[in-house]
């Protein structure tokens, strides 16, 4: 299935020639699943305790903003925030 | 004003795609720059005896500076925004106190102006210079208390402090906090933080904590705190500026020799070369963009001056231009101008000052003056006069004090009108070119 695009935003909405601005894009996979995976830890004596983790697999989705205007829009990726631009009006 | 598209898109490792459109509006048309040069020359004007500059306005009205012809709103009154005894804007430097401009549904350029008294936010129309939709929405925006975000991309966010110790950010548009990247922030060991200011793109964050002037420095994007004590720098701290261009503070000194030391943030290094000249009680000097600088200081004779903390080379530049004022040197300083400026280097800056309540004759800068000062000490333009006759008794809360917005378009200042029985704030635009 496609990726949905919950939001995006772009603050602020309106800038001056060469003002910056951020466009923040929030999707996710809708193909994603999420599993429970159960086990015992047994000590020596028999006893036993039980325990319990999530685990979510998806696809990891990859981000991309461009200009098709040309108008000369510099738009650059912010490390480490998967989805955040920081960009520069012309 | 043009709206572009611009294309998000989303795919997965299958290769699935997915494509939105982000609109953004892009002003068009010339745009415009403050211009001090189109101001006349300092020369020694003095106050208009004769003129009631805004004494008999209601706030929303108009004056037109009788010695410069520079359009002055009356922003306050007894009834407006709110019912005060005494409307204040707060001090000279910090901050800023006026926002960048940004852009109403409407379609038009507001800025938002901090008021001290009474605590709160007000939007200014630039066109009309109509002001509205005054909210005190809790956050704190005592003189010293609170700064505007010098991100082009959050024009109407501010940072204040909470609980004498916890940095906040906050949405001046709905009063909301902003948490994430760095905010909020607990400074430990602090307990009550005062002097906040910030620099463009909101890199370094400063302030004092008052009770023991303990200076510090926050940078959000990589967590770091730097603090610098008495102790560590051997000197009287008094106040502290950030440069609004550079990782620097300088340290403002209370009767010492080593006035306006640098201290870069990034090495955390404090450079205490002699400076050559002694400006001992630099207390109210300004940081700009790339320098700090001032009118002599507050209590004795002297020139122009201005200090580059150069952090390649560590060193200060002085540039001294004497005969602008003569003794009894009793001015605040602004420089937040740091965006839309006329020019890239430290001469192309101006910074703003205000003469307060001593007089030379024979001087350029007399008392009640409004001017702009270039930052090579090379010119000096008559902004108007700011009408207030707070003496050097008791009346601190009736200097102007004046602030610039961040693209040095407005000027506000407070006014006791001639010695009326209340303070009351004033914006001034500055022509363009």
């Amino acid at each position: 299935m496609l990726p949905i695009i919950d939001s995006i935003q772009v603050a602020p909405g309106t800038v001056s020639p060469g003002g910056s601005f951020t466009v923040t894009v929030v999707a996710h996979d809708p193909d994603s699943k999420s599993y429970t995976l159960t086990g015992n830890a047994i000590d020596s004596l028999g006893g036993k305790t039980a325990f319990s983790g999530q685990v979510n697999i998806s696809d990891p989705l990859t981000f991309e903003l461009t200009d098709p205007s040309g108008a000369g829009f510099v738009i650059t990726p912010r490390a480490n925030q998967p989805g955040v631009f920081d960009c520069k009006a012309p | 004003m043009t709206d572009y598209n611009l294309l998000a898109r989303v795919h997965d490792l299958a290769g699935n795609t997915v494509t939105r459109n982000a609109v953004v509006s892009v002003l068009t048309g010339t745009v415009t720059k403050a211009d001090p040069t189109k101001l006349p020359l300092a020369n020694g004007q003095v106050r208009n005896a004769t003129f009631a500059y805004g004494r008999n306005l209601a706030a929303g009205q108009t004056y037109i500076d009788p010695v410069t012809g520079v359009t002055v709103l009356k922003l306050t009154s007894a009834t407006y925004p709110v019912a005060n005894t005494a409307a204040m804007k707060g001090y000279a430097t910090s901050g800023p106190r006026i926002s960048q401009p940004w852009v109403g549904s409407d379609g038009h350029t507001y800025y938002t102006i901090a008021l001290d008294s009474p605590n709160g936010f007000i939007d200014l129309r630039y066109d009309t210079f109509a002001s509205s939709n005054f909210r005190d929405p809790g956050i704190n925006c005592a003189e010293v208390d609170m700064a505007f975000s010098l991100n082009q991309a959050t024009p109407r966010h501010c940072f204040s402090f909470t609980g004498g110790n916890v940095l906040r950010r906050y949405d001046t548009a709905t009063g909301n906090e902003v948490v994430g990247n760095g905010f909020p922030k607990t400074i430990s060991g602090q307990s009550s933080i005062r002097w906040l200011q910030t620099q463009l793109n909101d890199t370094w964050i400063a302030f004092m904590n008052n009770s023991n002037h303990v200076y510090l420095a926050y940078k959000p994007s990589t967590n770091v705190v730097r603090t610098m004590t008495g102790a560590r720098s051997g000197l009287t701290h008094d106040e502290l500026h950030l440069d609004l261009l550079n990782p620097i503070v300088y340290l403002s000194t209370d009767n010492e020799p080593n006035a306006n030391a640098p201290w870069n943030l990034e090495t955390d290094t404090l450079n205490k070369t002699a400076n050559g000249v002694v400006f001992q009680s630099d207390d109210h000097c300004t940081p700009g963009l790339g320098f700090v600088g001032g009118m002599g200081h507050w209590q004795a004779n002297g020139g122009a001056y201005t200090y580059q903390g150069d952090i390649n080379k560590g060193t200060h530049i002085i540039l001294t231009t004497a005969e602008y004022h003569s003794a009894n040197a009793d001015f605040y300083h602004n420089g937040a101008w740091c965006m839309n400026t006329r020019g890239p280097n430290v001469v192309d800056q101006w910074f703003v000052t205000s003469r307060e309540f001593q007089d030379n004759a024979g001087t350029k800068i007399r008392r009640y003056a409004l001017a702009f000062v270039k930052a090579d000490g090379s010119q000096l333009r008559l902004i108007g006069h700011h009408d207030s006759s707070g003496n050097s008794g008791d009346t601190y809360f009736k200097w102007s004090k004046p602030s610039l917005s961040p693209d040095g378009k407005l000027l506000m200042w407070t006014s006791d009108m001639n010695g009326s029985n209340r303070t009351d704030v004033f914006v001034a635009k500055i022509p363009v070119s």
